[in-house]
């Protein structure tokens, strides 16, 4: 037997499956016989020593909890159903095709209805595992959070420590300071409201547009000839009404450009870092670390790079760890299953 | 041999050999019939078989030559499956052994 006619017997014997499974099932078996191919043996030995595709087919169904002899019984019936059909038909072997034609159907509908419950099971396991990463990934992150504030709560506290002792802690430099930063919130505060002053014309500019070209357009329908007014007034419309938009989201969302603050600390901050450098890396690398953790965990999960050695021993400790869980639940689950 | 001692030791030795390393069907296929003499094709089923009960997960891989190969990774209920089998197992031949040798000593 060539490898092609055994892989189609083994198709043909496996067609309860359903698509991807038997696709599965067949890769294997086509790239066991290249191997073997590879490895110096003839083809047909190679098909000869995997035995009767009838008998792997029957195990495989097995696998699947299929009865292998229901599977292949509803493929004789699709066969004498197709040869029957050559024949003349008298009413008692139309009945009988009848018949033969429920029980197929029926047939199908469980086949169909094991696969279904065989997937779904497996799709609630991989849903329950992935579960079970996201939240790890999620309460990592909410603890890196949570350090990377303690961070900067502690590197502000060392700037002010810092600031204060380059000023000399005088109180006249101290006023000073305090004064620019009111000035400088008084100028932007004016410049504004200048902006928001400026946005009020040019709204009220659109608005009128809106109403003129109402008015346009009824003119329009009773048959002036003003097509080129309305569509200017269109573009005036919308012009005035973007140039607004811009203008108000200047004024409303200048607050988070505003440097102003963060510009003057910058040189102290760098200083406080540099001073803090050994504390605030190793906290850093932590963090990196925890990150990879977490980016090497889901990267576990898809399943790639997952047999590249020293590295992947720590993380299928970790992965264990969590199918220990698992398994006892799964374990659970099973030998309640057959009672029922 | 009687085939109906090797079924029960294949899935054994399968989740042994596994759990030493990661391998793909045809590796895993070669280093089995090294043990036991057996069906070569059985062994696809029998994979399948403990995939499906999440004793093992699969992740594909890519070969020098060929298309990539689908590796087989022992799975912590896995582990924990291959220590029952391997307890029951010396359980069992001990049991065995010892009613043997009663015998021959009768």
């Amino acid at each position: 037997m060539s490898k092609e006619e055994f892989l189609q017997e083994l198709e043909r014997k496996l067609h309860v499956l359903n698509e991807q499974e038997r696709r599965d099932v067949l890769e294997d078996y086509a790239q066991h016989i290249d191997l073997k191919i590879r490895s110096g043996q003839a083809e047909e030995e190679a098909v000869h020593s995997l035995g009767d595709p009838g008998e792997l087919a029957a195990e495989l169904l097995d696998v699947y909890h299929i009865n292998s002899e229901y599977a292949s019984d509803s493929h004789a019936a699709e066969n004498a159903g197709g040869g029957s059909r050559d024949g003349k038909d008298g009413p008692a072997r139309k009945a009988r095709r009848k018949i033969r034609l429920a029980g197929k159907l029926r047939e199908k509908i469980t086949a169909s209805s094991l696969e279904d419950r065989e997937q779904k099971k497996a799709i609630r396991m991989q849903k329950k595992e992935e579960r079970k990463v996201k939240t790890e990934a999620r309460i990592q992150v909410r603890k890196e959070k949570i350090r990377k504030a303690r961070m900067r709560k502690e590197r502000k506290r060392m700037d002010r420590n810092q600031r204060e002792y380059r000023s000399g802690g005088t109180i006249v430099s101290r006023a000073l300071a305090r004064l620019g930063s009111l000035i400088w919130a008084c100028i932007l505060f004016c410049w504004k409201a200048c902006l928001f002053a400026a946005a009020l014309p040019v709204m009220l500019l659109g608005a009128f547009c809106l109403f003129m070209g109402g008015v346009v357009l009824v003119l329009l329908l009773q048959g002036y000839p003003l097509v080129g007014v309305g569509i200017g007034t269109l573009g005036l419309t919308i012009s005035s009404f973007g140039l607004t938009a811009l203008i108000l989201s200047w004024v409303f969302t200048g607050k988070k450009n505003r440097p102003a603050g963060a510009a003057g600390n910058r040189e102290t901050a760098y200083t406080a870092v540099r001073e803090t450098t050994a504390e605030a890396r190793q906290a850093e690398y932590f963090a990196a670390g925890t990150a990879v953790g977490a980016a090497g965990k889901t990267a576990g999960e898809k399943e790639q790079d997952r047999a590249e050695t020293s590295v992947s021993a720590s993380q299928r400790t970790e992965q264990s760890a969590l199918q220990l869980d698992d398994a006892q639940k799964f374990a659970e689950k099973t030998t309640d299953e057959p009672q029922n | 041999m009687n085939p109906q001692f090797k079924k029960g030791v294949l899935e054994m030795i399968v989740l042994v050999a596994v759990s030493r390393r990661d391998m793909y069907g045809y590796e895993l296929v070669s280093e089995v019939s090294r043990v036991i003499d057996v069906n070569e094709g059985t062994i696809y089923p029998l994979l399948k078989r403990l995939t499906n009960e999440h004793y093992f997960e699969t992740y594909l891989r890519e070969s020098s030559e060929g298309p990539p190969r689908k590796y087989y990774h022992l799975t912590a209920s896995g582990v924990l499956y291959r220590e029952k089998l391997v307890a029951e197992w010396n359980g069992f031949w001990k049991n065995v052994n010892n009613y043997l040798e009663g015998d021959a000593n009768e």
